[in-house]
């Protein structure tokens, strides 16, 4: 079986990074959502070019292209109707960009060290494996990044989706022989997820007038 | 190993309630009776099916649907029979409760005849949800239906529609779905190491990975266990990822309280149990992280019920605390133990869901919910303080209700093993439980009628209400004045987490009420060896 | 050869700058449905420059050596170019002096700016500064980018080396970037903020006259040329022709099509304010960025 060739796929995995950099932090929030798709797309993209060593991922990859790359942007682009600009975040743009690049490096070096405790790092497919959970795994840091720092609800949203794409990415390095139903499975929560989490966001919109996450202060104690 | 029999009843426990939810969906709202109907329906047929399974399991066979993906064994009996029985309890409760929150006066909500309709589907997709991650074999399907319990609940939570709700359903939403995606990771991890000892296929069969969960590489155990601990963990409330349980389970509409607090923690425990419990024999540290943790959550837990005014948000505190009791059970490892751990699972799914419902009764009659605003109840509601009494004696462990039974098991399993600082801990948190709910007691049904009380026309509650938490108070005290009643069902269960943990059958785990009051039963004596690797003090 | 190198080199950038003006401004004329100026229209506007009287305003050493400086710092720059013919001038490092050198020209205008006087000057050597500020960055990290890939520092190696191995992502990348901000680095609208006509009476320039005008015109012209002829040499080389001369023709034609370009650019565009401008800038920046990303995974 030929191997996946390891150019292409750090080309991939690097435009998917940059991509969700952009979708975290791109203030216009339609920005963001197309950011996203982008994301997407590179994500369903990785998962095809992985399948050539592993056949089942094609179904993966068309998966992820329906639920990723066309239902979670549309979600998004609705509840973005009429609200565009994003209420900003605490931490700026200079300053969040140098914050991530670091956190995305310390990420990298880390997973690249220690992927071993994750996967067997003796097979032929190795290195790419490696390279696969260390990108994923700075996807998910991405994520949690976007959720805990960004002011706007439908941000974290965004974050929430990335956070999920860096996991079901690492599942292709962690759990290659997985269930088509099992995967299936995990794919349609995340829409459905998102789904719900956006009709409550309009809700919110609806009575609290912002979806500024601060302003969500009813309730403390 | 227990015989695995092929059987219809797994599958049918899980799809009668989402089948009821389909056609409440789809039909449901052209009348006004047929939606409750069908959830009656639905959750009785789950019961029925639970106690068929139960009873099969609790004599030795585990009963197997769909391929061995659904496996019910006597801890997920246990389980389905608990959720199943609080479920449809809390629809009898929910069918009066909810009309009162439709009715045309109620200025307070958004609740419609129509969104009635939706309240019923969800709920019993909810049900349906929770009783499929009982008995679950797959250990991603786990993950799924933990987090599809988690989506069903989301709109729940959120159905009052306004602000304060709308935020605690956001918040729900948002904290559990990344809460359950490191429990993904645990899961996906523990299947990766399964999959390369025993195949991929078989290695997402729950009841196989326990066979050769002892053999993984330390490395991956630790990692594992964390992920699953803070992934289910989070579910479960326990401290310090419990921040989203006090909005949710105040915001929710009672009888969804009830269950979310009565019977989806316990769920997410008992995920728990099943995942990480498959390393307790060979990594002695994980028992002692989760007593740790379960020691931190009670604390907490009580520290933070002292201090709230509004009813509904100390019993969520309540909760987290108790399920940090439940964890110190299970933590501690021996069979004593984990039996105590999962008699208290019970008792507090009882004795919670019964002061959840007591309070909505309140709720209902005065249309009032902060402690400050109530008092002077207990001439016009009788009934209601009898039950609620009953569930705050019930947590707080006092003899004669359930509570005491199970707390006494816990202390004692504690000491047996030697942790004796938490046991203290134990102690003094029941101590202010105690107080928690002695002083809400008093202060809602004793003292002067306070001014909004006297306004409202308080009067008793309806007879589906009261005869609801009657039932739940009867079973709090038959099963602390009479626990040997639940003795073998318990025992069974537990035995299934033992077999994992001393690689052995299960020990003859002694009946905590059997201390020389009981006549009859042979009892035996508590066991002073401890087959578990905890050290002695 | 070097010699006749550097030669060609000056030749073409003072002979062919003011030609690319005189393009520019008949595109325009086009686009705005006027017949325009002939293209040597721009010759003889500074060859008219040159015998008027060299009037000036203030006795500042700065402001009588400034367009002189300009001039000869744009012209070393130009030496510097690579605009077809090969091999370069051999001085190791010559991207760094080039930088240098174009940063230190545009410094003496600002400079001069601020000794004039006038507060348009002042105001056009400010806005020259933020511009200048936002804009170079991009420049830098393209140039370093196409260093990256071709591991060297001489910018003829960073254009034979895209003959050789090829377009590739990052390369495409940076040039994408650089093209975005050409309107910046040309001082053309959107971004001819620091000349703005209308609102800082040409800024810089409005106190020269005579022959300092016409040193300062031909210096931002050849400023213009440069940035053009960096962007089709090292981004865009292709094809290659083996006759040097037929090589020098076709840059040329190359970067003719860039002024044309630019010119409709410019012609249906409004200006940006300077904070706009600055955003879209950073935006460009993060394109930049992203180019020396790839080309740090060796893409």
């Amino acid at each position: 079986m030929s191997g996946v060739s390891a150019p292409l796929i750090h080309t991939l995995s690097l435009a998917m990074i940059i991509t969700s950099f952009a979708a975290v932090e791109a203030r216009n929030l339609r920005n963001a959502t197309i950011a996203y798709l982008f994301q997407a797309l590179l994500v369903t993209g990785l998962l095809a070019a992985y399948s050539v060593q592993n056949p089942a991922l094609i179904f993966w990859a068309a998966t992820a292209l329906v639920t990723k790359a066309v239902l979670v942007p549309w979600f998004l682009w609705r509840a973005t109707a009429g609200a565009e600009q994003e209420t900003k975040p605490l931490i700026n743009f200079g300053v969040s960009a140098v914050l991530l690049l670091a956190l995305l490096a310390t990420m990298f070096k880390l997973m690249h060290a220690n992927a071993g405790l994750f996967i067997d790092v003796t097979g032929e497919f190795a290195a790419l494996a490696q390279t696969n959970l260390a990108v994923a795994f700075t996807i998910f840091v991405l994520g949690i990044y976007a959720i805990l720092t960004r002011r706007d609800a439908i941000k974290t949203v965004i974050g929430l989706c990335l956070l999920e794409n860096g996991v079901h990415l690492s599942l292709v390095s962690l759990a290659p022989a997985i269930k088509e139903t099992a995967l299936a499975g995990i794919a349609t929560e995340v829409v459905v997820t998102v789904y719900l989490l956006l009709y409550i966001i309009g809700g919110i919109r609806e009575k609290f007038k912002t979806t500024d996450t601060f302003k969500l202060s009813e309730l403390h104690w | 190993m227990p015989t695995e029999i092929k059987s219809a009843l797994p599958a049918l426990v899980v799809i009668a309630p989402a089948a009821a939810a389909v056609l409440i969906f789809a039909i449901g709202r052209f009348t006004s009776w047929l939606k409750e109907a069908l959830a009656l329906a639905g959750s009785a047929c789950a019961l029925v099916a639970s106690y068929e399974i139960g009873l099969a399991a609790f004599r030795g066979s585990a009963l197997t649907s769909f391929g061995r993906q659904l496996y019910a064994d006597s801890l997920s009996a246990v389980l389905v029979i608990l959720i199943s029985g609080i479920g449809l309890l809390s629809i009898v409760y929910a069918l009066r409760y909810m009309r009162h929150q439709a009715a045309p006066g109620e200025a307070q909500h958004t609740t419609t005849p129509r969104r009635l309709a939706v309240f019923y589907g969800w709920l019993m997709l909810f049900l349906s949800t929770m009783l499929w991650a009982c008995l679950s074999n797959n250990i991603i399907m786990l993950y799924v239906a933990v987090e599809a319990s988690t989506i069903t609940s989301g709109l729940l939570v959120a159905f009052y529609w306004d602000k304060r709700a709308l935020e605690a359903g956001y918040k729900y939403l948002m904290l559990l779905t990344v809460g359950i995606t490191f429990a993904l990771f645990g899961c996906v991890l523990v299947y990766a190491a399964g999959a390369h000892v025993i195949g991929g296929a078989r290695g997402l069969l729950l009841s196989d990975l326990r066979s050769v969960a002892g053999g993984f590489p330390v490395a991956t155990v630790v990692l594992a266990s964390a992920f699953l601990i803070v992934g289910f963990g989070t579910k479960a409330g326990l401290a310090p990822f419990h921040p989203w349980l006090p909005d949710a389970h105040a915001e929710a509409p009672t009888p969804v309280s009830a269950l979310l607090s009565g019977v989806m923690l316990k769920v997410a425990i008992y995920a728990l149990v099943r995942t990480v419990s498959m390393f307790y024999p060979g990594f002695a540290p994980i028992s002692m992280f989760v007593l740790a943790l379960g020691v931190f959550t009670l604390v907490i837990g009580d520290i933070m019920a002292l201090a709230q005014d509004d009813l509904k948000r100390m019993l969520a505190y309540s909760s987290v605390s108790q399920m940090g009791y439940v964890l110190m059970g299970f933590g501690i490892g021996t069979p004593l133990g984990i039996y105590a751990g999962l008699f208290h699972l019970l008792n507090h799914a009882l004795a919670k869901s019964l002061l959840f419902l007591a309070t909505g009764a309140v709720t209902y009659s005065t249309g009032l919910r902060r402690i400050s605003d109530l008092g002077g109840l207990a001439k016009k509601m009788p009934v209601t303080v009898f039950c609620f009494f009953a569930g705050a004696l019930a947590i707080a462990g006092m003899p004669p209700f359930n509570g005491f039974q199970s707390k006494l098991a816990l202390f004692i399993a504690g000491a047996h093993a030697g942790v004796w600082w938490a046991v203290i801990l134990g102690l003094a948190g029941s101590l202010i439980t105690l107080l928690v709910a002695l002083k809400a007691a008093k202060s809602v049904f004793w003292g002067k009628p306070s001014a909004a009380v006297s306004a409202a026309a308080v009067k008793e509650a309806p007879a589906t209400m009261t005869v609801v938490m009657v039932i739940l108070a009867l079973l709090c005290l038959g099963i602390g004045l009479y626990p040997k009643a639940v003795y073998r069902p318990l025992n069974a269960a537990s035995a299934v987490v033992q077999t994992v943990t001393s690689g052995q059958p299960a020990l003859e785990a002694p009946c905590p009420g059997a201390l020389p009051v009981e006549a009859g039963t042979p009892s035996a004596a508590p066991p002073d060896t401890s087959t578990h690797v905890l050290p002695r003090r | 050869m070097h010699a006749g190198t550097i030669a060609i080199n000056g030749l073409l950038a003072l002979l062919l700058a003011p030609l690319f003006d005189g393009v520019t401004r008949k595109v325009r004329a086009i686009v705005h449905s006027r017949k325009g100026p002939p293209l040597t229209q721009t010759y003889m506007d500074i060859l008219k420059l040159l015998g008027k009287e060299d009037l000036r305003c203030t006795t500042s050493a700065i402001f009588r050596f400034a367009p002189a400086a300009a001039f000869a710092s744009f012209l070393v720059v130009a030496l510097l170019t690579p605009m077809g013919a090969y091999p370069g001038t051999g001085l190791n490092g010559d991207m760094i002096v080039w930088i240098y050198f174009l940063t230190f020209g545009a410094a003496a205008i600002i400079l001069m700016a601020s000794a004039s006087g006038n507060p348009f000057a002042k105001m056009g050597g400010a806005r020259e500064i933020m511009l200048l500020l936002s804009v170079e960055p991009i420049v830098v990290a393209s140039l370093i980018t196409a260093a990256v890939k071709s591991r060297s520092l001489l910018l003829p190696d960073m254009s034979a080396h895209n003959f050789t191995a090829g377009p590739s992502v990052s390369m495409a990348v940076a040039g994408v970037a650089l093209f975005l901000a050409l309107q910046a680095t040309l001082g053309r609208l959107p971004f001819d903020i620091a000349e703005a006509e209308s609102e800082v009476v040409g800024g810089a320039l409005v106190e020269q006259g005579g022959p300092s005008l016409a040193l300062l015109k031909m210096a931002l012209l050849m400023r213009q040329a440069i940035y053009s002829y960096i962007l089709v040499q090292v981004f865009i080389p292709w094809p290659a022709l083996s006759p040097w001369p037929l090589m020098l023709v076709s840059s040329a034609v190359k970067v003719a099509v860039i002024f044309v370009l630019a010119a409709v650019i410019e012609a249906v565009s409004p200006r940006l304010r300077i904070d706009q401008a600055m955003t879209y800038m950073s935006r460009v920046l993060f394109v930049a960025l992203a180019a020396l990303a790839f080309a740090a995974i060796g893409v």
